[in-house]
């Protein structure tokens, strides 16, 4: 080892500065976020609805961006050289939560949104299927623990995605409906509150009506679906991609899978927006970069949210950034319903 | 078969263990200096050119059997520091292994990119 050593000595007296510069470089974040165009994701991949109907010739796949949080030094110039990177200043919001939990806030995101997809598109289905059995006891109600304020690190026992059960106010009255637990607390005052984790593990927390009172503590209610209510039943598979974006093309794609019709009439169709409980499309973020993301996959159309939305001239600005004819290709929808109609006066592509 | 183990050990022998430990930690130190910011900056140029991915995870597996090339190469030139009448045509078993290294490397990177990435991307 020593001949080697004196051997490369004079290359590393050289390189000893920018190595060490290099590596600073290389392991250094900062508190900026970059969002860079990731891919598309057939949903067919990610779901699975265990009924048979002619198979698709096209495809609906959501679209997926890569955000990097406090990415390095090294990240942060590299990213500069592409045309579809972005570079924003980290959101405060999300800046005090560790990168797992960020990704575990996103799962909840993307599985409470296929839930909302598999409501929406059996509801719609089973309009026009009659096997298709969606009743009232199809969907029930969970409340989760959703966000912490970054000061509260004595409530690390309460984990993000851990379902809300009841909580003992005042008078000792057992409260089980989240939004009546702010008129059986006063200020001041501690709580008892019991939670389950995703295993059915129960365990009391002690939550301040303070906390409590001024949301330092989120929940979110959530409308989730009994399988045991529903025909046909389905399967998820597990997956690395998060976020609540690809809920219309989930929705699309779970009604492809439901109706005799093939939806997707051939084509490669992609888009994004969220989908609510009644149908309706909502707005995204890094809408930029699902443009490229799209453009660099060469889909045939691609929906986005709204006609008059942020996210719509968004995705103009970005078509006319990357030279894509928007014409015929972006399409706007509201709601779920005009998604379908749009499909159905397609053309069949040969 | 037995042909290339009994050149290593041969040459095992020639230096003595002690040597030729010294000589293969040597090289392995100086190659884990380079591969680590190497492999670094590969996986934070993907991070931001995901679009990309396919050509840079080949541009990496064609790196990465370049410094599995490098490790022999400086193993070799280890043995010739510590043996300076030796030159390097006399040290042919390693440069087959090169060749070897070079291309088990190579072939664990396809593999890699054409089973384990399509995984990893739903």
């Amino acid at each position: 080892m020593n001949e080697l050593t004196k051997y490369l000595w004079p290359t590393i007296k050289v390189l000893i500065v920018p190595y060490v510069l290099l590596m600073f470089l290389l392991i250094y974040r900062i508190d900026y976020q970059i969002i860079a165009p990731g891919g598309i994701t057939e949903v067919e991949s990610l779901i699975d609805v265990d009924y048979e109907v002619d198979e698709s010739k096209g495809s609906f796949s959501s679209t997926y961006v890569i955000s990097f949080r406090k990415p390095t030094f090294f990240q942060f110039i590299i990213s500069d050289f592409s045309k579809y990177n972005k570079v924003y200043i980290l959101s405060e919001s999300y800046a005090h939560y560790t990168d797992s939990e960020v990704r575990q806030i996103s799962y909840i995101q993307k599985y409470t949104s296929i839930d909302a997809a598999v409501k929406v598109a059996y509801e719609y289905a089973s309009e026009v299927n009659s096997e298709i059995v969606f009743g009232e006891d199809a969907i029930f109600n969970v409340t989760i623990v959703y966000g912490k304020d970054a000061e509260l690190m004595h409530y690390d026992s309460i984990g993000l995605g851990d379902e809300f059960v009841s909580m003992v106010g005042d008078e000792n009255v057992v409260i089980d409906d989240i939004t009546l637990v702010s008129s059986a607390m006063t200020e001041g005052n501690v709580y008892k509150f019991l939670f389950k984790e995703e295993d059915g593990t129960m365990y009391e927390a002690e939550v301040s009506a303070t906390d409590f009172l001024s949301s330092n503590i989120q929940f979110r209610t959530y409308t989730l679906i009994n399988e045991n209510a529903i025909y046909p039943t389905y399967q998820e598979t597990d997956s690395n991609i998060g976020g609540p974006s690809g809920g219309l093309l989930q929705t699309l794609a779970i009604y492809n899978m439901l109706v005799d019709e093939d939806m997707t009439k051939g084509y490669k169709i992609a888009g994004t927006g969220t989908i609510s409980y009644d149908g309706q499309v909502g707005q995204i973020g890094g809408m930029t970069q699902k443009i490229a993301t799209a453009h660099i996959n060469q889909v045939d159309y691609f929906f986005v949210p709204g006609t008059t939305t942020s996210n719509y001239l968004e995705a103009l600005a970005a078509c006319e950034k990357y030279g894509i004819d928007p014409e015929g290709w972006l399409i706007p929808v509201e709601t779920f319903s005009e998604a379908v109609a749009f499909l159905e006066g397609l053309d069949a592509n040969e | 078969m037995n042909k290339p183990f009994r050149t290593w050990k041969q040459l095992r022998d020639n230096f003595g263990v002690k040597s030729y430990v010294d000589a293969f930690l040597g090289s392995l130190m100086y190659t884990l200096f380079v591969i680590i910011p190497v492999i670094l900056i590969y996986i934070q140029v993907m991070s931001m050119y995901y679009h990309r991915l396919y050509v840079i995870a080949f541009l990496m597996t064609i790196t990465c059997s370049g410094i599995a090339v490098f490790q022999l190469w400086l193993w070799k030139k280890a043995f010739m520091l510590k043996r300076p009448e030796l030159t390097a045509k006399d040290f042919p078993v390693i440069d087959k292994q090169m060749i070897i290294n070079a291309i088990i490397v190579f072939l664990i990177g396809v593999i890699i990119i054409l089973l384990v990435v399509p995984i990893l991307q739903v």
